[in-house]
């Protein structure tokens, strides 16, 4: 009897030592969020969405930044994308489970924890010097799109691994080739999968500011890019640099660009989430 | 895929074993599978020891054994699934109609519209019930409408699904009972045509019923195809079989008429399976 209490007692000690973490946690969030809000809530017009950078706090905008934000996820998407799930689809279903494969898998898991800013150096390095690209969006781009492709190939392996077996020897089992049988079945059971992961890891993408800085990303560009090899800005950059201003009005600035920030983030979070109930629904 | 298998193959053949002597002579008139001298590897295990056998046409062939005794394996050989294991190394010679399958130049995918499979479970895709069954001809590049129509209805109709589904040709094949997506599973390999079926255990999964249901389907597509059916259940073999495999940690122990095995097995492991005093 009296080890069932304690059990009991133990049981339930837990259980609110749960209950204030979880607590804990999301009253900084809300916090946080709450404080934002209130800086810069009101400083978010039209205007401040299309004017150009200006030394004028209040005649400031982020247009050229949140355009170079854009165009930075664009090509980090049609490159980081296609290149990351092919890598996922070979390293799942073709190339052989032996040695160098294991040594490959605990290598790109590696990758998805190197510092960003080792991703900028390398950058830097390679396409901004030996590519001469100079600190274009290009550069930018595939800075990124080496930041997340790890991330993009552990994505989807891991959801090409959740397709069950079955499946997949049902479809060669009547006579279908590797690649029918990854393109009929094994692609669009597992679609949900990777587009959450991809849509994850541009969100990281979106954020990132120190790689890009290392890139040679500016925080004034008078002008949006035009194409890939302009000049550019993006969100986080033109945050940290309103922040490092002395007026008050910067300040004002950057939590709305912070709340402008925040809600691209959580769009495609939403949008990724999305996808992951819509698939695993057509999988019920 | 195929080219990155090892497979040893063309080996020297030995003189014919016993086995063969006691092989029903009637077996050698219509051979539809021929293996010789089968071995095969995982890795450093060996899962086949060495098996001769011939198969009939238009029969209906049991594989029964414990579990582990490689009888799925040996199964497998026929349409080279084990090919996907990457482990997986094959000695000796199988031949369909004639033609040794693990030659280098065999396609891999014709010799799977020649020689279906059914699993152990049920395993419909994610699709409608008209897709599963049309899947086969699709990826064959067959676009005929019609054609693809007349092949779906009539693979269903073979399978005894036709009546419980066809107003809901769009509905998704998960939406089916067990039984009926084991028997959906079945369509859609008869949808492709093949003249050999193999099932691994395709009713273990299901109740007395859709067992019954899948045994008449069995009993009724022999006339047609040539079965070969791995099963758990002495009873389901002695029913359904009219040849019977007995397999024991890699060998075939006995191979004989179905009446044979289960009235007068020539040896005592076989006898002891079948009474259910080991296994």
């Amino acid at each position: 009897m009296n080890n069932l209490r304690k059990n009991r007692l133990k049981d339930q000690l837990f259980k609110y030592w749960g209950i204030f973490c979880t607590i804990i946690g999301l009253v900084l969030l809300v916090v946080f969020i709450g404080d934002i809000l209130i800086d810069g809530l009101l400083r978010i017009d039209w205007e401040f969405i299309t004017n150009l950078p200006s030394r004028k706090p209040e005649k400031s905008g982020i247009y050229t930044a949140l355009m170079g934000s854009i165009w930075i996820l664009f090509f980090t998407t049609i490159i980081a994308f296609p290149m990351g799930v092919a890598a996922g689809i070979y390293l799942e279903e073709y190339s052989k489970k032996n040695k160098l494969a294991g040594l490959l898998e605990i290598n790109i898991s590696n990758l998805a924890g190197v510092p960003s800013i080792i991703y900028g150096l390398l950058g830097l390095e390679v396409f901004v010097r030996i590519m001469n690209l100079g600190a274009s969006v290009l550069a930018g781009s595939l800075t990124l799109s080496l930041l997340i492709l790890p991330i993009v190939i552990v994505a989807t392996r891991e959801a090409i691994k959740a397709v069950p077996s079955s499946i997949k020897d049902a479809s060669y089992a009547l006579g279908a080739s590797k690649w029918q049988t990854i393109w009929h079945q094994i692609l669009p059971a597992s679609g949900g999968g990777i587009l959450t992961g991809v849509i994850l890891a541009l969100s990281r993408a979106v954020g990132e500011t120190a790689p890009l800085i290392v890139v040679g990303a500016l925080a004034y560009v008078p002008f949006a890019p035009e194409n890939p090899m302009d000049e550019f800005s993006v969100l986080p950059i033109q945050i940290f640099n309103w922040i490092s201003r002395p007026q008050h009005g910067f300040i004002e600035n950057a939590a709305a660009a912070i709340i402008i920030l925040l809600l691209i983030t959580f769009i495609m979070n939403g949008i990724a989430v999305y996808f992951r109930n819509k698939w695993q629904k057509k999988w019920k | 895929m195929a080219e990155e298998v090892e497979i040893i193959m063309e080996k020297p053949i030995k003189e014919p074993t016993i086995l063969d002597s006691v092989i029903d002579p009637s077996l050698k008139k219509k051979p539809k599978i021929e293996v010789t001298g089968s071995k095969v590897w995982y890795g450093d295990f060996q899962a086949i020891k060495g098996i001769d056998m011939t198969i009939k046409t238009n029969s209906v062939t049991a594989f029964i054994g414990p579990s582990g005794c490689g009888k799925s394996t040996f199964l497998r050989l026929f349409n080279r699934m084990n090919d996907y294991v990457d482990t997986f190394r094959m000695e000796g010679k199988i031949k369909i109609d004639g033609k040794n399958i693990y030659k280098k130049k065999v396609n891999v995918e014709e010799l799977r519209k020649e020689v279906g499979m059914v699993f152990q479970k049920p395993n419909p895709f994610p699709k409608s019930i008209f897709d599963n069954v049309a899947y086969g001809l699709k990826i064959q590049g067959i676009k005929d409408k019609k054609f693809i129509d007349e092949r779906v209805e009539k693979a269903l109709r073979q399978a005894d699904l036709w009546d419980e589904v066809k107003d809901n040709l769009k509905k998704s094949g998960l939406a089916l009972s067990g039984g009926q997506q084991q028997r959906l599973c079945i369509a859609r390999t008869l949808a492709v045509e093949p003249s050999i079926i193999l099932m691994d255990e395709p009713t273990s999964a299901l109740d007395p019923i859709s067992t019954a249901k899948i045994e008449q389907l069995i009993f009724e597509l022999k006339k047609k195809y040539t079965i070969v059916i791995v099963t758990h259940n002495m009873q389901q073999a002695s029913r359904i079989s009219d040849y019977t495999a007995f397999f024991y940690i890699g060998e075939l122990i006995e191979f004989n008429k179905t009446k044979t095995i289960f009235t007068n097995p020539e040896k005592k492991q076989t006898e002891n399976y079948i009474t259910g005093r080991f296994g």
